[in-house]
């Protein structure tokens, strides 16, 4: 954090240095999430350099109260579901249309078979909040307290949004309907 | 369907392997019986497997660079002028509007504190009018005897002594009675011609003994 900030001080102050160092810590777990979130390499490229030009650019505006990190996935984010808005209406699959009744596989047969695809069409379905905080704690392993911070809501949204999209997750992806087998 | 939500919460970080001792006994505990808490564990683990690509050296090597030169040709690139732009810089906090309104209220006050007083006008003797403001100099009401003819000294002189008699005889009538009376009030009704006729009778009469 302190890091940071003297960072963000001196590339306001216009050394370049400073400026590359937080680019080079950042730009990993930002691309990351924002290939996660649109599933190429070119979007979620241009999706990152946007970030940071955003985030350089309106420097002065970033409150020190939280950290520089929680900022820039902000702006990450905020990109990355316009991108995502637009390629999801293509291809949107509503939640009730149950892929498993056309083909009632269990979790662990999708799982054997590495059916990763249901998987990415399930996360697709969920509403932008609950999928955004699945992807925060399951995929990059962020706490509650950051999501929260993050998808600017309180600590127990965070935690209800995260339930909720596991829960859909699992019904979308067999749960519910193995359970009425049984 | 498990309703123990802290089992639920603590399975991310078991999944990354990121648990206590503790905790990490007491979800494999409860793992043992709960089926639905191992299905939402084999989910989120195969969420975890996802791999993302690396894009390569290259790639993360040239990106500072290229955001540099964004963020450069962004800066120097001229902004148009924008109203919802200014706008925006013009919303201000309630306080900022407050002091702004008792500045311009301070400001208002000021100026009509500081602007220049009204005198009342000075009448002229009947008969005689005062032809313009030249007669008045310095805009305190005072008359220049030495710009006056002789004919307009002699009207004013019969005007001042009309005007200044019944005081003269007053003042007389109070001196020769030995009247206690304060002198400084009916003194203080008199305007300034008034007065420097009252001083010009009053030197008269000591030089006529």
């Amino acid at each position: 954090m302190d890091e940071d900030l003297d960072l963000i001080n001196r590339t306001q102050a216009g050394e370049r240095d400073a400026f590359d160092g937080l680019v080079l810590k950042y730009q990993k777990p930002l691309y990351s999430l924002i290939y996660r979130m649109v599933s190429n390499h070119d979007d979620a490229s241009d999706i990152l350099q946007k970030t940071f030009v955003k985030a350089f650019t309106g420097l002065d505006s970033f409150e020190r109260r939280s950290s520089f990190k929680t900022w820039l996935y902000q702006i990450a984010i905020n990109l990355a579901k316009n991108v995502y808005r637009d390629r999801s209406r293509a291809v949107f699959i509503p939640l009730d249309d149950v892929i498993i009744k056309k083909d009632p596989r269990t979790l662990d047969m999708l799982i054997q078979k590495e059916s990763r695809l249901q998987l990415r069409q399930a996360l697709t379905g969920l509403p932008d909040k609950q999928r955004m905080t699945v992807m925060l704690r399951v995929q990059e392993n962020r706490k509650f307290d950051e999501i929260a911070k993050i998808m600017k809501c309180s600590l127990g949204t965070a935690k209800a949004n995260y339930h909720h999209g596991v829960q859909k997750l699992k019904v979308q992806l067999g749960e519910k309907n193995k359970n009425w087998e049984t | 369907m498990c309703t123990a939500i802290d089992i639920k919460e603590l399975l991310p970080a078991f999944v990354e392997q990121g648990l206590g001792h503790a905790d990490t006994l007491r979800v494999e505990g409860h793992l043992g019986f709960c089926e639905d808490c191992r299905t939402e564990l084999s989910l989120l683990r195969m969420m975890a497997e996802e791999r993302v690509p690396d894009p390569g050296k290259v790639f993360w090597a040239t990106m500072p660079d290229r955001v540099y030169r964004a963020v450069q040709e962004q800066k120097s690139r001229r902004k148009p002028f924008d109203l919802a732009r200014l706008a925006d810089r013009l919303t201000l906090p309630r306080w900022a509007w407050a002091a702004a309104t008792v500045g311009i209220v301070f400001m208002i006050s000021w100026f009509i504190i500081q602007s220049p007083r009204h005198y009342p006008d000075v009448s002229g003797p009947p008969g005689y009018d005062l032809p313009d403001e030249n007669m008045i100099a310095d805009n305190t009401g005072t008359l220049h005897l030495s710009e006056f003819d002789q004919d307009e000294l002699n009207i004013v002189d019969d005007w001042a002594g009309r005007e200044l008699a019944s005081i003269a005889h007053e003042a007389e009538f109070l001196m020769a009675n030995n009247h206690d009376t304060d002198m400084y009030e009916e003194l203080a009704e008199l305007n300034a011609q008034e007065v420097k006729r009252l001083s010009e009778i009053i030197i008269h009469y000591k030089q006529e003994g």
